[in-house]
Formats: C-alpha cells, sequence, structure tokens
C-alpha cells in the first residue's frame, strides 16, 4: 500500500507486534512489543478479546488499515483568520478495532 | 443565538413526539446473496439507491474502490486512486466515501475528496477549509461536504461554503476544548439528503442524537431511537447513511466488547426526520456479530458477512471475527411489532408468527 515509515518521530510510536498488541479488555490500550517491551511500529494485526460467562472467548481481528500522520489542532485559514495551533502525530489505523497514537498509546 | 435557541427546542419537542415506531427483524432464511467469496476482504460500503450500485472498498485493490450491481451482484468496474499527491490521488490514502447524487462518487483522504463521474471517471477534487478528518463525506445538495467546526463545509463552486454556526462558535474556546473538538470532528461521521446534513462525533459513548444542519442555515437535533442507543454503547457505530427517500439509516458496526454489557439485538435504524417516525431494525439473535447491516435498498437489509474462524484457546471455545467481509446479501425485513411509519419501507410484510423469522440462511453462532 505504500505505507509511509514511522520513524520521522523516533519514540513517538508505540504500537506492539501481533502478540503485544492482543487487548485484554479495555478499549483504551497501551500497546507494546510484549517481547522487548519497546516501542514499535505498527502491528500487523490489532485483536480485541472477551471473554464471555459461559468461558468462551471471543476475539475482533483487525488488520492494519494504515499508518499515517495526523495533524491536529486548528492551524486552518478560514477567510482571513488563523485559528489555533497545530501540531502532527503518527497513528495506525484498524478500522472498526480503532487507532492508535504513540503520543498516549491509546486505542481510540 | 435566540433563533438558533428555538430551533434546537423545536427539533427536540418533534423528535419527542415520535408517532409510531416498528421493531423489524432481518430474515436470513430468504433474500438474495450478491457476492460470496472468500478472496475477499471487504472493508467500507456504500449504496447508489437510484442507480442499484454498490461501492466496496476490497484489499483486492486497496487503493480504490470496486462497483458492482445490486441487482445481479456483477462486478461492474475498478476505480482507481493511487496514494500521492496528484490530482486523482490521495497523499495518505483512502479513508471513506459516499454515492452521491447523479451516479456520482467521492472518495475522502484525511483532507481531500476526489470526485468521480457515473462512468467512474475523476472530474476533479476538492481541499475543504477544515480540519482533517477519518474520511466522513456526503453528497449535500449535489456537491460534497464534510463535518467541520460546528457545522459543515460543502463545496461551491471554485470556493467552500460553511453551513451553521461554524467557526464563530470556536473563538475564544481554551487549546484543550480545540483539541477536543477536533477528535470529535477527526471521528465524526455524515450523511446528507438534499437539503439536510446530519452528523454524529461522539460515536465513541454515548451517542444519543444526531446535529442537523440544514441548508436553510437552520440547526438542530436527531434522536436516536433507545434501543440502538443501548446496542451502540462501546461500539465503533453508528454509520449513517440514508434509505434514497429522505430518511436517515443508522447502522451499528460489530464489536465483540459489547459482551461486557449483556450482548446486543439491534443493529441500525431507520429514521424519518420530518416526523420522528422510526423502525429500528434487529437481528434475529444476539451477539451475531458477523453480520454487519450496511444499510436499506429496495426494503431490504444490505448485510455484509464476515470472516470468522472457531478454534480453541487454553482449551476453551474461541471464536475469532474478522473486520472484513466475504459476503454481501440482500434479506428481506419482518415486522415484529409496531405500526409502519408514513411512506417509509412499505414493501415490509409483518412477520409470519412472532419471534420466528427464518434463520436457515444462518451459519456461526447465532445458527446454533
Amino acid at each position: 500500500m505504500g505505507l509511509p515509515s514511522l520513524h520521522r518521530s523516533p519514540g513517538r510510536v508505540a504500537v506492539g507486534k501481533l502478540a503485544a498488541a492482543v487487548n485484554t479488555g479495555s478499549p483504551r490500550a497501551v500497546c507494546i512489543d510484549a517481547d522487548t517491551g519497546m516501542l514499535r511500529d505498527c502491528a500487523d494485526w490489532y485483536t480485541i478479546r472477551e471473554v464471555r460467562d459461559d468461558g468462551s472467548i471471543y476475539r475482533k481481528s483487525c488488520k492494519l488499515v494504515r499508518e499515517f500522520t495526523r495533524t491536529t489542532g486548528f492551524s486552518i485559514l478560514w477567510g482571513l483568520i488563523t485559528i489555533g495551533h497545530q501540531e502532527s502525530e503518527d497513528w495506525c489505523d484498524y478500522g472498526s478495532c480503532g487507532e492508535m497514537t504513540a503520543v498516549d498509546s491509546q486505542l481510540r | 443565538m435566540m433563533r438558533s435557541t428555538l430551533t434546537v427546542l423545536a427539533a427536540l419537542a418533534a423528535a419527542s413526539t415520535v408517532s409510531a415506531q416498528q421493531v423489524l427483524e432481518i430474515d436470513y432464511g430468504a433474500g438474495r446473496v450478491l457476492i460470496d467469496d472468500e478472496s475477499r476482504a471487504i472493508y467500507d460500503s456504500s449504496i447508489d439507491h437510484q442507480r442499484a450500485i454498490l461501492y466496496l472498498q476490497d484489499m483486492e485493490e486497496p487503493e480504490g474502490v470496486m462497483v458492482f450491481s445490486l441487482d445481479t451482484g456483477e462486478w461492474i468496474r475498478t476505480i482507481r486512486f493511487p496514494t500521492g499527491g496528484g490530482p486523482g490521488e490521495l497523499p495518505q490514502g483512502y479513508a471513506g466515501m459516499s454515492a452521491g447524487r447523479n451516479g456520482r462518487l467521492y472518495v475522502s483522504g484525511l483532507a481531500r475528496v476526489l470526485m468521480f463521474d457515473d462512468a467512474g471517471q475523476y472530474i476533479g477534487n476538492w481541499t475543504p477549509r477544515a480540519p482533517e478528518r477519518r474520511g466522513a463525506v456526503c453528497d449535500f445538495d449535489g456537491e460534497p461536504a464534510v463535518p467541520a467546526i460546528h457545522g459543515v463545509v460543502r463545496r461551491s463552486g471554485d470556493g467552500d461554503e460553511t453551513v451553521g454556526p461554524g467557526v464563530a462558535a470556536m473563538r475564544g474556546l481554551p487549546r484543550s476544548q480545540a483539541r477536543a473538538m477536533g477528535d470529535l470532528l477527526w471521528s465524526s461521521r455524515i450523511a446528507c439528503t438534499p437539503n439536510a446534513a446530519y452528523v454524529v462525533t461522539t460515536h465513541a459513548d454515548d451517542t444519543d442524537s444526531l446535529t442537523v444542519y440544514y441548508r436553510s442555515g437552520r440547526m438542530g437535533t436527531l434522536q436516536i431511537p433507545a434501543e440502538l442507543v443501548e446496542s451502540g454503547r462501546l461500539t465503533t457505530g453508528p454509520r449513517i447513511n440514508t434509505d434514497g427517500r429522505g430518511n436517515v439509516v443508522l447502522a451499528e458496526i460489530p464489536d465483540v466488547r459489547l459482551i461486557r454489557i449483556g450482548g446486543y439485538q439491534t443493529v441500525g435504524a431507520v429514521l424519518d426526520p420530518g416526523s420522528g417516525c422510526h423502525a429500528t431494525i434487529r437481528n434475529p439473535e444476539v451477539d451475531a456479530y458477523e453480520y454487519s447491516f450496511r444499510g436499506i435498498h429496495a426494503d431490504s437489509a444490505v448485510v455484509a458477512v464476515l470472516y470468522m474462524e472457531e478454534g480453541e484457546e487454553m482449551g476453551r471455545k474461541a471464536l475469532t471475527f474478522f473486520d472484513h467481509a466475504y459476503k454481501v446479501g440482500l434479506y428481506p425485513l419482518r415486522r415484529v411489532s409496531g405500526e409502519p411509519c408514513p411512506g417509509m419501507l412499505p414493501t415490509v410484510e409483518p412477520v409470519r408468527s412472532p419471534g420466528s423469522t427464518d434463520r436457515s440462511g444462518l451459519k456461526g453462532p447465532i445458527a446454533k
């Protein structure tokens, strides 16, 4: 897909590999590499895991859609008005499983 | 200010006096399968009701949209848009799409919107003066529009037209609130009829209404049916569509995290924005995660069936649902209870005996 590298901002990318990316319940998960504890590039997959009352396990697996840089804030020219500030963050997009950024290591 | 407040109050009053409600169930024992191919990985979708066309984002062409006939299921064409900065390209790739009027298709990246004609030919691009967003776009009276700060930005000739209170509401906001507003817009969703745009922003938690921006400049609120609000907790839905007849269609995106609140059965709703009358749409069983309701066409439910695997984890049964579909079908709706809304889903018939829609077409956990 021609995904861009996420190494533009070292230390800001915090998504683990598949094994580490298994979320054990919270929809806002911290995601680091379970083997090394290091922050890594976007994992290929993200999996949400839930255990039902009867003990059976339900998972939802989402493939990495893309890595991207999101512009945040509001440095938008609106007519003659410039509003707010502008920052950018690197993100991993897991489609309907949500997205992750390194800044707060959260799934949205 | 007073005028907009009164408008909101009027809309709330209209929504709270819902004149009728019907509960519909998807009948998987009937209907018609359009696509059934395990090699497919279908993600996003959009429907052109006028031309009976289904647009699908399939990983066969990650930098494109595949076009299928809703009448026959046949592939018609693939519309391609490479990742890049050229005129017909998206700098950071695909983020969303919407079928438009007269066979148009709008494909959105994070900022830029590409426009294609009814033959799939690229006809131009538009970068609205609005914060980046995750693909939300619609056809608003013949032109593309996207959610913006307290309003909607619509393409108008070579410029932008702001519908709603707009950017003035941002003046003086602290930076933290401005950032929060940006987050809401990032994950916002939108659908449009010729005279109104329907926007949802806070879909990640307890969304109970859509914000409505009318072409006339008025602003209002459209309530989401309570059953769907309950189903919608902790989901990544609802998607917003229309049914091609002026009604708004909401479709929840399945999510296994719902297990924690006891599962869900209501997967969508059709709302008449004028009267507030609505129909809720449910699956025959709770927790039918693999059956992803995508919209309404010709009074039937368009359902994408997600790929699923059954296995074991430490001796326990483990079901893994993937977020891509391999199958798409049109399934009839049956009225389980309530009275039909005038002009909405006119051919839907009552279920033969309540709670007994045919489930023979199902597979997976809900078929057992």
